[in-house]
């Protein structure tokens, strides 16, 4: 046996490595429950489906918060002394009430350490835009956790053009998103993008660009997708990411990383399973 | 050149922008109801006006957009951000809201003593989406507007609202049950459904030429024109 043979980790360790990766989610998997994943495919596609799992990277509420606090700091003009404040600052959860956006805001708060009332006045909803009387001097910035294809972002957008009906700088303010979304974002918008992580092909299985996997590995995690998610098995938007945040999995993401159905049971499930 | 004239213009105020902003759009692709009627809102409360033919003159929207704006204006808010980040897809949109609120603000059910606005809208949300009670179009709100007005003319208050408190309760329920006495209204609108296309039929084939002098019948073709414009009006018909 060879040097390089040898420098292998056993399964044991390997199992132990990824339930270590993944603690983060809201649900954390365990080598039990990870082995399991992997016996849901043949014997000769279990590598390939180890592959898939070094690959995902799993975003734990540190990096979150982390990347809300870089974000905003690196707003010019903001400042926490409304004396020192450049115009006037609003923050919008993007969303409706049940959806991740107006949930990410607590997030933000905590992160920017504004959970106090001399805030309260600063967080507003789409709804009450139209009457803060905005002006050129004036800044929104909108809260989401992620955007995969940035079709929710692009097609909202000439109604928050109407609500805020000013010269106001609009800013999205997300956790990550992929190439993908910036670009329609950017071509499609006004908003200035701020996000910790932004997506490449190496990111999103299914991506043309995507080398680290190869045709054939990609027929396979496929063929398990098909069994996951028969109606989108690359994911919305044929993606097929292996990116998940650690409250929830985007339904950009490979099915067989989210789906928790009696078909197939994810890693990182999407909605939870009432017991 | 040392100076250069300029034509200085005072800061429109927010009311003014607004009423720019919508003359604008009135030459140009229509706003969604949501975003409208959040801007109507500012309107009335930056010029303190709140009827519909002030604010139709002043913005260009017409009566009837006006007063469909006010009913989105009057659910909460969390409602009107459902409106507002509704999917073209999404069934749920402004309409839903228009056509439920005859229902919610109806005299006899908002003063019910089951009454719960929210648990209401959240039935008739749940029915909607997924067609359940027989649900089909958005006009079904209508029909069921329709049975508690007749019941109430007909002195049967106690028995509509004990059938629709089943109704928002009963998934399996169907419209069609909380018919009370309606069927004397049916055989009325039969009897006006055929003295219309009648009369229409009639209209369409006379030579006007030959008809020019006769002006009682011009004139009460006028009154009849503004009556049927005002009773579509006070149906919440949309008008061409």
């Amino acid at each position: 046996m060879d040097a390089a043979v040898e420098a292998q980790p056993s399964w044991d360790e390997r199992l132990a490595d990824w339930r270590r990766k993944f603690r983060h989610y809201r649900e954390p998997p365990d080598e039990t429950t990870i082995q399991e994943w992997i016996d849901r495919f043949d014997r000769d596609d279990q590598q390939v489906a180890a592959k898939v799992l070094d690959h995902v990277k799993v975003v734990s509420n540190l990096d979150i918060i982390a990347g809300y606090r870089e974000a905003l700091a690196a707003l010019p003009g903001w400042n926490r002394d409304p004396a020192q404040r450049a115009g006037n600052w609003y923050f919008v959860g993007f969303g409706r009430a049940h959806e991740s956006g107006a949930a990410m805001v607590r997030t933000f708060c905590e992160a920017n350490n504004l959970a106090y009332a001399a805030f309260a006045d600063r967080f507003k909803t789409l709804a009450d835009l139209p009457h803060l009387r905005l002006t050129a001097e004036d800044h929104v910035v909108f809260i989401d956790d992620f955007a995969g294809t940035g079709r929710q972002v692009t097609r909202m957008w000439p109604r928050i053009m109407e609500l805020v009906a000013s010269e106001a700088k609009c800013y999205l303010i997300l956790t990550a998103l992929t190439q993908r979304a910036q670009d329609a974002i950017q071509n499609s918008t006004e908003l200035q993008i701020l996000a910790k992580y932004v997506l490449g092909p190496e990111d999103a299985l299914f991506d043309q660009h995507n080398v680290s996997f190869t045709d054939h590995e990609k027929n396979v995690v496929e063929k398990y997708c098909l069994i996951a998610d028969p109606k989108w098995p690359k994911g919305f938007g044929d993606m097929g990411l292996l990116f998940v945040l650690q409250h929830k999995s985007a339904n950009n993401c490979l099915p067989i990383l989210y789906i928790n159905e009696d078909r197939w049971r994810g890693l990182f499930p999407r909605y939870l399973r009432v017991a | 050149m040392d100076l250069i004239p300029i034509n200085e213009v005072a800061e429109p105020t927010l009311a003014e922008n607004i009423v720019t902003m919508f003359q604008i759009h009135k030459l140009r692709k229509d706003w969604d109801l949501m975003p409208t009627a959040l801007k109507l809102e500012v309107l009335m409360e930056e010029l303190d006006e709140r009827g519909d033919n002030a604010l139709s003159e002043l913005t260009g929207l017409d009566a009837a957009v006006v007063t469909r704006c006010k009913k989105l204006l009057w659910y909460d808010k969390q409602y009107q951000e459902m409106m507002l980040y509704a999917d073209p897809e999404d069934r749920i949109k402004a309409d839903f809201f228009i056509e439920l609120y005859p229902i919610l603000t109806d005299r006899l059910v908002s003063k019910a003593d089951w009454f719960d606005l929210e648990k209401m809208i959240a039935s008739f949300l749940r029915k909607y989406q997924n067609r359940f009670s027989g649900f089909k179009a958005i006009t079904d709100f209508r029909k069921i507007k329709q049975h508690i007005s007749v019941a109430r003319s007909s002195g049967h208050d106690d028995e509509i609202l004990m059938l629709l408190k089943r109704f928002v309760d009963d998934d399996a329920m169907e419209i069609a049950e909380l018919e009370i006495d309606t069927a004397r209204f049916h055989r009325q609108a039969s009897v006006l459904l055929r003295s219309i296309i009648r009369l229409r039929d009639e209209l369409r084939d006379i030579d006007v030429e030959n008809f020019l002098g006769e002006e009682e019948l011009w004139e009460e073709l006028a009154q009849f024109q503004e009556l049927a414009r005002t009773t579509l009006a006070r149906a919440d018909r949309r008008l061409n």
